[in-house]
């Protein structure tokens, strides 16, 4: 769970490394092979974006309030 | 940097402190094993909270990278299945995440870079397996 702002940079920063990664790997993989492989990376990435959205979802009023 | 540690290490290290070590770490051994008998395993990373202190880790973590130009496409059971997310996860519940050389070693560095920190940003070791 995304708790401040440095841990939502840190996780758009680590979506975007997946994102690279997926991209450089559906070039140099075969189809069926990066079927394969891409599994446990997209499902990284959508935990992580989800994260992300339900941080942004709310504003740091109601972040604090929540937390305390 | 990965810690390197041989696989007597990594038993005496972090697979016998506890009875949910002592399973994840058996089963790591027949992935390894299922991994090794391609002939195509370069390089083997564990990552998560196996790598930690944590006494009961809920699952096992691990990147496999493969020779440049294997394929899954001629395995069989029960090899392929260490390729295939979720069936791997059903039966050693280990979560085997796998690419090949073929892929910049960048791109591996930068994803074993998100692999060392934790949800909170914690840093977590990142061990690789001495094949």
């Amino acid at each position: 769970m995304i708790t401040n702002d440095e841990q939502l940079h840190q996780a758009q920063k680590d979506i975007q490394t997946m994102w690279r990664f997926l991209e450089a790997a559906r070039e140099t993989h075969s189809p069926l092979d990066y079927q394969r492989l891409a599994v446990p990376y997209l499902l990284q990435l959508q935990e992580r974006h989800q994260e992300v959205v339900e941080y942004l979802s709310r504003q740091p009023a109601l972040l604090g309030a929540s937390l305390a | 940097m990965p810690t390197s540690l041989t696989i007597d290490e990594l038993r005496q290290q972090h697979g016998e402190i506890s009875a949910r070590r002592q399973f994840l770490f058996a089963r790591f051994q027949t992935v390894l094993r299922l991994l090794s008998e391609t002939g195509q395993l370069r390089r083997l990373y564990l990552f998560g909270s196996f790598t930690t202190a944590k006494l009961v880790p809920g699952d096992l973590d691990c990147l496999a990278v493969m020779v440049a130009g294997f394929t899954t496409v001629n395995l069989t059971s029960p090899h392929l299945e260490v390729f295939q997310h979720d069936t791997c996860r059903l039966l050693y519940q280990i979560d085997v995440f796998w690419v090949t050389e073929s892929i910049a070693q960048e791109q591996i560095d930068t994803m074993l870079d998100v692999f060392s920190r934790n949800r909170e940003g914690t840093l977590q070791p990142i061990i690789e397996v001495t094949l």
